[in-house]
C-alpha cells in the first residue's frame, strides 16, 4: 500500500494501519489523512471498523502495522496521555464524584495550572456550552443531554489539537440529537480545531461533516465530501448506505446507455468507468425522479416508465411512493408533499420521469 | 413460584401462603439472633453468674471489666493488631484488586486461586502452617508476627468486596482520564479510589471485623504478653468462667451491628453513584 502525502496540512495520518485479533481483522491496511481543523466523521455500520479507527487515534488500541502521524509525528508507541488528544464519549464519562466545575476543571488541574487560570477557563468551556450556572451540580442530577456539554465542555476547555467523538450523542434522543448536532458544528466552526466524529447515523455524518470515511467491514468503503458520498457514491454499499436509492442491476451497452435486466434501457450520465458489456448498477435518488404530467413529451428527461402505485409514505414535509413496474422492480419517488397529491391513491397508475444526468452508474458489489 | 405467581391476585391462599412465609422467616432469624443477643441482657446481670433472665439489673459487670487490668490490655492489643491488619490489607489489597480486575496477565487464573486459598483451607491449618512458619522465623508471641498473619488472613476477604467494586466501574472513565493527560497514579488516586469509597469502607470494617474476632490463628500465635481479646474470652471460658466475658460479648455484639450499620448507610449512595 502507498503511503500517505505528509504535507503540513496533514493532521492526522494513518500510514498503512492495519489491526487485527488472531485471525479477526477489525481493520484492513488503510491510509488515511484528516486535514488540520476538518471535521471528519467516520461513518459505517456496527463492526465495520470505524471505532476501532478512533481507538487507535486515541491510542487505546495499538495498531497491528503502520504508522499514526499526529502533526507529522509518528505516535504509533506513544502513550494515550501523551497525544495531546480529546475525547467525548457516548456515556459521557464524567466523574459521579465532582461537581460540574471540578469534572471541567480536571485536566487543567493535571497540567498544573493555577486557580485564576482554571477558574477563567471553565468559565469560558461552560459559557460556550451554555451551562454557565451549573457549576455546582453532580453529573447524576442532570439530563443527558447536560451531562454531554459537560463533556465537551472539559474537552475544549484544555484546547487539545484534535477532538475525538465516539458517538456522541447516541444515547440522547432525536429532538436533542438535532440540537446538539447544531451546537458541536457551531463550536467546530468557532474553534477551528480537527474533529473525528464516529456515528452509525448516516444524516448526522453529513449534516456535520467536511468529509464522511464511510466504512464497511474493516475497510474505507469511500471517503468524501457529503455531497460526493450522497450523489457520486463509488458503489452499491455507499448508494445504499448514504441516502434512499434506486439501484438496478444492468449491462453497460454504450457510453450513454445502461440495459436493466429485462431489456430496459436507461440514459445514463456517464459510463466512462465501465467496459462495455460491464454488469453493473444503476442508481437514481427517488427525489430524482418526477411525477410526469398526462402527454408529456420532454426530451430533457429520457427515462420514462409507468407502473402502478403499492405504498405511500407521508414523512412530513416529503412523501415518498412506490411505483411497481409491471415487468418487475420498484421505483421509489419522493417528492415535496403536496395537498394535491391527496388524489394519488395506492393501486392508481403512475408516469414517472427522469433525466440521464441524474442516472449514475456504479460498480455492483458482486460481479 | 407460587408466591410470585399469585402476588398480582390477592385471595385467601396467597395471604395464607404470604403468613406461612413470613412466620417461617421470622422463625428463622430468631433462631439465628436469639444466640447473639441474649448476651446483652444477661451481661447486665449481676456478679457471680451467667443466667438469663437476669435476676437484677446493673452495669456492675462492665464497671469490672474496664477496671481489670488484663481485659483492657487484651482489648487494646486487639484494637491494635485490627487497626494495622486494616491499614496494612488495604495497603496491599486496594491496588491488587484493581490490578486483578484491570489487567490481564499470564497467570492471573492462578494468582486469583491463589489469593482465595486462605478462604478455603481451614483456618485451623493455616494457623498450624502460621506457627511453624513464624516460629523458625522466631516471631511466634509478637504483635508483628500476628499482624504479618492476620494479614495474610484478612487481604482476601479485603479483595473480595474491593474486586467487586472495581467491577462495577465504568473503564472509560479512566481512559477518559487518561486522554486527558492524566499519568496512572493520578488515574488511581483521583478516578479509581473515589468511585471506590463505598467498597473501600464495607472492606475496611469486615477486615477490622475479621481480624478483631479472629481466635484461632491468635490463639497459636499470642503469648500472654500478646493476648487479643477472643483469646483471653476464650481462655476466661475454659478456665475462670468469669461472668465478665457477657459484658465482653454484648459488646463486641453493638460493635458488628454498628459496623454494618455504618456500611449499609453507604450502600444506597454506591447504587445511585453508579446509576447512568
Amino acid at each position: 500500500m502507498t503511503s500517505s502525502p505528509t504535507n503540513n496540512d496533514a493532521m492526522i495520518v494513518f500510514d498503512g494501519v492495519s489491526k487485527s485479533y488472531g485471525a479477526a481483522v477489525a481493520l484492513h491496511e488503510t491510509a488515511l489523512s484528516v486535514r488540520r481543523g476538518e471535521f471528519l466523521s467516520l461513518l459505517g455500520p456496527s463492526g465495520s471498523g470505524k471505532s476501532t479507527i478512533l481507538n487507535i487515534i486515541a491510542g487505546a488500541i495499538a495498531p497491528s502495522s503502520g504508522r499514526i502521524l499526529l502533526d507529522g509525528a509518528n505516535v504509533s508507541t506513544v502513550p494515550p496521555r501523551e497525544r495531546q488528544l480529546g475525547m467525548v464519549f457516548q456515556n459521557y464519562a464524567l466523574l459521579p464524584h465532582l461537581n460540574v466545575f471540578d469534572n471541567v476543571a480536571f485536566p487543567l488541574r493535571i497540567r498544573g495550572a493555577s486557580n485564576a487560570e482554571i477558574k477563567q477557563k471553565v468559565g469560558n468551556a461552560l459559557e460556550r456550552v451554555g451551562l454557565v450556572g451549573y457549576e455546582k451540580r453532580k453529573p447524576r442530577e442532570m439530563s443527558g443531554g447536560q451531562q454531554q456539554r459537560v463533556g465537551i465542555a472539559r474537552c475544549i476547555v484544555y484546547s487539545p489539537s484534535v477532538i475525538l467523538m465516539d458517538e456522541p450523542l447516541g444515547a440522547l434522543d432525536k429532538k436533542l440529537r438535532d440540537q446538539l448536532q447544531g451546537e458541536i458544528k457551531k463550536l467546530h466552526r468557532d474553534l477551528g480545531t480537527t474533529l473525528v466524529y464516529v456515528t452509525h447515523d448516516q444524516e448526522e455524518a453529513l449534516n456535520l461533516s467536511d468529509r464522511v470515511c464511510l466504512m464497511n467491514g474493516g475497510r474505507i468503503a469511500q471517503v468524501g465530501t457529503p455531497d460526493e458520498l450522497y450523489f457520486e457514491p463509488i458503489d452499491e454499499f455507499v448508494a445504499d448506505f448514504v441516502g434512499e436509492s434506486n439501484l438496478y442491476a444492468g449491462v453497460v451497452r454504450d457510453d450513454r446507455q445502461v440495459e436493466i435486466n429485462g431489456g430496459w434501457m436507461l440514459k445514463v450520465r456517464s459510463t466512462e468507468a465501465f467496459r462495455i458489456g460491464e454488469n453493473v448498477k444503476v442508481l437514481v435518488r427517488p427525489e430524482k425522479v418526477e411525477i410526469a404530467p398526462p402527454g408529456d413529451e420532454s426530451a430533457g428527461l429520457p427515462n420514462r416508465c409507468v407502473g402502478t402505485v403499492s405504498q405511500i409514505s407521508f414523512v412530513g414535509g416529503m412523501t415518498r411512493f412506490a411505483v411497481e413496474l409491471p415487468g418487475g422492480g420498484t421505483v421509489l419517488v419522493k417528492g415535496i408533499s403536496d395537498r394535491a397529491a391527496d388524489r394519488i391513491e395506492i393501486g392508481v397508475p403512475m408516469a414517472l420521469r427522469w433525466a440521464s444526468e441524474n442516472t449514475i452508474v456504479i460498480k455492483a458489489n458482486r460481479a | 413460584m407460587s408466591i410470585i405467581a399469585s402476588r398480582g391476585v390477592v385471595d385467601r391462599q396467597a395471604n395464607f401462603y404470604g403468613g406461612v412465609r413470613n412466620l417461617l422467616a421470622a422463625a428463622v432469624y430468631a433462631f439465628i439472633l436469639i444466640p447473639t443477643l441474649i448476651v446483652i441482657p444477661i451481661s447486665l446481670g449481676g456478679q457471680g453468674e451467667l443466667s438469663f433472665p437476669p435476676r437484677v439489673w446493673t452495669f456492675e459487670l462492665y464497671g469490672q471489666l474496664f477496671s481489670s487490668t488484663s481485659w483492657m490490655t487484651s482489648i487494646l492489643q486487639s484494637v491494635k493488631v485490627a487497626v494495622i491488619t486494616t491499614l496494612a490489607s488495604m495497603l496491599i489489597g486496594i491496588p491488587a484488586s484493581y490490578g486483578l480486575v484491570r489487567f490481564e496477565f499470564p497467570g492471573k487464573k492462578f494468582v486469583m486461586l491463589l489469593l482465595m486459598s486462605p478462604i478455603l483451607v481451614p483456618v485451623i491449618v493455616i494457623s498450624l502452617g502460621l506457627y511453624l512458619y513464624l516460629s523458625r522465623l522466631q516471631i511466634v508471641g509478637t504483635t508483628a508476627g500476628l499482624v504479618a498473619s492476620h494479614t495474610a488472613y484478612v487481604v482476601p476477604f479485603m479483595m473480595m468486596t474491593v474486586m467487586a467494586g472495581v467491577k462495577k466501574l465504568d473503564p472509560a472513565l479512566e481512559f477518559a482520564a487518561t486522554i486527558m493527560g492524566a499519568s496512572r497514579l493520578t488515574v488511581f488516586f483521583k478516578v479509581v479510589l473515589p468511585q471506590l469509597r463505598p467498597s473501600l469502607l464495607a472492606g475496611a470494617l469486615f477486615a477490622f471485623l475479621v481480624s478483631f474476632d479472629e481466635v484461632v490463628i491468635a490463639w497459636f500465635l499470642t503469648s500472654p504478653a500478646t493476648t487479643t481479646l477472643p483469646v483471653k474470652m476464650y481462655s476466661s471460658i475454659q478456665w475462670d468462667i468469669s461472668p465478665v466475658i457477657a459484658a465482653v460479648s454484648a459488646l463486641l455484639t453493638v460493635l458488628s451491628v454498628v459496623f454494618c450499620l455504618i456500611s449499609v448507610m453507604f450502600q444506597p449512595q454506591a447504587a445511585t453513584d453508579s446509576a447512568p
